[in-house]
């Protein structure tokens, strides 16, 4: 039994720590400007050095704990505060970061600036400190161009000389997947022949499973009816044996009738035959379930 | 000071007439409103899908009564509005799982297990919603807006507004409203088609009954599905795995508190408000556009091809059947999902020809396999196109 809540609590940790690495993992240095001359402002009215996180998934992240550094033996140098509920990126979103060594301004001002002469070291750890999330290094760069990832959260980072501060570093304004089908497909052909292909073989698919599945469980009753009947031998053979044809079994039925002393003149119940409108199959009761088809009477 | 008060009163009075529905009303109303008028006459008076008509019906009429744009928070489209805070559930696409969920929680599968080549039919129904993608893209539609479009030949109201909610929401009200009204009337649109494509012979066909299935295979069935489709075509997983979901609470006999909330309360719940809501998102100034008229032709065309595909797909299979295995085209059309109307007029086309052949419980199976192949047709656009 405490082998068993110990497994439960050791599982359980797994599991939240392994889910709170892999929300966190998902965040990447999305952008980076260091040589901020006439570029975005803070709301102190600074001009300084900035990084960009995006969140590459589609869920939210909290941000909160993480550390982000400057220093390769300093992975701990400024830990993004806890108490702001800011600390949430969105899905598919970003924060900025201001790199001015203003930390008294708030969560997103780190206690460290980039130098906008050298390359500098840029690194994201997660809230032990240990795991590196995203790190870059980026090149000394020109006023106000910004060091980025041309589609947001690749990892191929380059010069860009437009810099997109709290925003998509591209911009969609079309859905390219759309366009490829317009463009190579304007007749639909393509899709019906490609989807109707996945839907048979999905349904292909569920028809040998249960093509399998349907023979071993006809195989398996058939083996415990013989068993329980005492008849050995082949199935095949039990099967022609138990196919008992369905007059014989009425005769067999109403003979029993008779010898349990149902053989008298005069009925107890009387039966009475009531038409019924809907057409009727003994072996489903659905289609009084079913409503009737409509129809126009005819006077 | 009479003077004032009755110039006070009167002023009132004309503020408050600018607010009627009739100082606001259109002649797009009044036609939206008929259409109201004959939704809920269909279904009361000629018993064509009730249980959606009415709401739907319903909500046509709350969609449409005018009323002056003042910020009152009152029309479907207003953010923060009643109407619009329950419409979230089919913008946002959770109703249509829920449906899912009851009707899984609903569906026997015993047909389709003791037979399941008719899986097969379900499968080939579903051509009707890539032809009518391939007929909306020669008509000028998006891609996206045609893929939106074609799965009303899927025949399936939740799945239908749930792609429509993702890939086309401009089109949504036209497209639920398209597809409930065909699936309304599967008992006018299929037979000829049945007739027409069928010989006497055929329709004759005698198919051997179903055997009976064992509560394991019940079981196993759920867990099966769902991993072989949704592994397949993972952007099914909504409606497939809330389907398959449902049906285990069914079978597994365990849980019968469980599925008849699902089946019961739930369902009937989200179908009112997805009634009413789709319904009163066709207010006159969306609704009435060419598109829509385009769109109403498309399913049509959509339903017409998925019955024809179903019933050619019977006779091309039964070439390669032995004697004795033999399928009654009449069940082809069932492949459209439509449960469990278009398996009813399997039984009662073949009723006709000979009133002892029972094709109900056959039909049954290639009907619910097409709830799961347009689940996974709808998927596989939703993957391709969103």
């Amino acid at each position: 039994m405490i082998r068993k809540i110990i497994g439960s609590i050791i599982l359980s940790i797994g599991l939240a720590s392994g889910t709170y690495a892999q929300s966190t993992s998902a965040l990447r240095i999305n952008e980076v400007l260091t040589n901020n001359v006439s570029n975005y402002m803070d709301p102190f009215g600074n001009r300084g050095a900035w990084i960009e996180i995006y969140n590459n998934s589609a869920g939210t992240v909290q941000m909160a704990g993480c550390f982000i550094t400057n220093d390769k033996n300093n992975p701990k140098k400024y830990m993004i505060s806890k108490g702001d509920l800011r600390t949430q990126i969105g899905p598919r979103q970003v924060v900025l970061l201001w790199a001015d060594s203003y930390p008294h301004h708030g969560t997103f001002h780190t206690n460290f600036s980039l130098d906008p002469d050298k390359e500098n070291y840029i690194a994201l750890y997660d809230a032990s400190g240990k795991n590196l999330i995203d790190e870059v290094t980026v090149p000394v760069l020109e006023a106000d161009q910004s060091f980025g990832a041309p589609q947001d959260g690749a990892r191929d980072l380059k010069i860009l000389p437009h810099p997109t501060p709290e925003a998509s570093n591209f911009v969609i304004n079309n859905n390219p997947k759309v366009d490829k089908f317009a463009e190579h497909d304007p007749n639909g052909i393509g899709m019906a022949v490609t989807a109707m292909s996945v839907v048979f073989l999905a349904l292909i698919l569920l028809y040998l499973v249960f093509r399998v599945i349907g023979k071993i469980s006809v195989r398996l009753s058939t083996k415990r009816a013989m068993k329980a009947q005492g008849i050995s031998g082949k199935i095949k053979d039990a099967r022609e044996e138990s196919e008992i044809p369905g007059a014989v079994l009425a005769a067999i039925t109403m003979a029993l009738n008779e010898h349990q002393g149902g053989d008298h003149d005069y009925e107890e119940t009387v039966l009475t035959i009531h038409r019924v409108t809907r057409n009727y199959s003994p072996w489903s009761s659905k289609i009084y379930g079913l409503r009737e088809v409509p129809q126009i009477k005819k006077r | 000071m009479e003077n004032e008060f009755i110039q006070f009163l009167s002023g009132n009075i004309e503020e408050f007439l600018t607010y009627t529905g009739f100082a606001n009303f259109e002649i797009g109303n009044l036609i939206m409103i008929i259409c109201g008028i004959i939704f809920i006459y269909l279904a009361i008076a000629k018993e064509f899908e009730p249980m959606l008509l009415i709401p739907i019906g319903f909500g046509i009429l709350i969609g449409n009564i005018p009323f002056k744009d003042a910020g009152l928070q009152l029309g479907i489209y207003e953010q923060g509005s009643v109407l619009n805070i329950l419409y979230q559930g089919v913008t946002q696409g959770w109703y249509p799982p829920l449906i899912f969920l009851g009707i899984g929680a609903m569906t026997d599968f015993s047909a389709l297990i003791s037979n399941p080549k008719l899986m097969l039919i379900g499968a080939a129904a579903q051509f009707g919603i890539f032809g009518a993608y391939a007929i909306a893209l020669a008509m000028g539609f998006e891609p996206n807006q045609a893929g939106a479009i074609g799965i009303i030949g899927g025949a399936d109201g939740p799945t239908a507004i749930f792609l429509s909610s993702k890939l086309a929401p401009n089109l949504m009200g036209a497209i639920a409203i398209s597809a409930y009204s065909y699936m309304a009337l599967v008992p006018v649109i299929q037979p000829p088609i049945m007739r027409l494509l069928t010989t006497k012979k055929e329709r004759l066909i005698r198919m051997k009954p179903p055997r009976v299935v064992s509560h394991t295979e019940k079981v196993i069935f759920p867990i099966a599905g769902l991993l072989l489709t949704c592994f397949l075509v993972p952007s099914g997983l909504p409606l497939l795995g809330m389907l398959f979901f449902g049906n285990l609470l069914k079978e597994s006999g365990v849980t019968r508190r469980l599925a008849e909330t699902a089946r019961g309360p739930l369902i009937d719940v989200i179908t009112i408000l997805l009634g009413l809501t789709v319904g009163a998102s066709t207010q006159a100034s969306q609704f009435l556009t060419a598109n829509s008229v385009k769109i109403f032709i498309l399913g049509a065309i959509s339903f017409i091809i998925a019955t024809a595909a179903g019933v050619l797909f019977v006779k091309f299979f039964n070439l390669f059947l032995k004697k004795g295995n033999k399928i009654n085209p009449l069940i082809g059309n069932s492949g459209v999902s439509a449960v469990p109307d278009s398996a009813r007029i399997s039984q009662v086309i073949g009723l006709e020809y000979d009133p002892t052949n029972y094709l109900l419980m056959h039909a049954m199976g290639p009907n619910v396999a097409g709830v799961i192949g347009s689940a996974v047709a709808a998927g596989i656009l939703l993957g391709f196109l969103a």
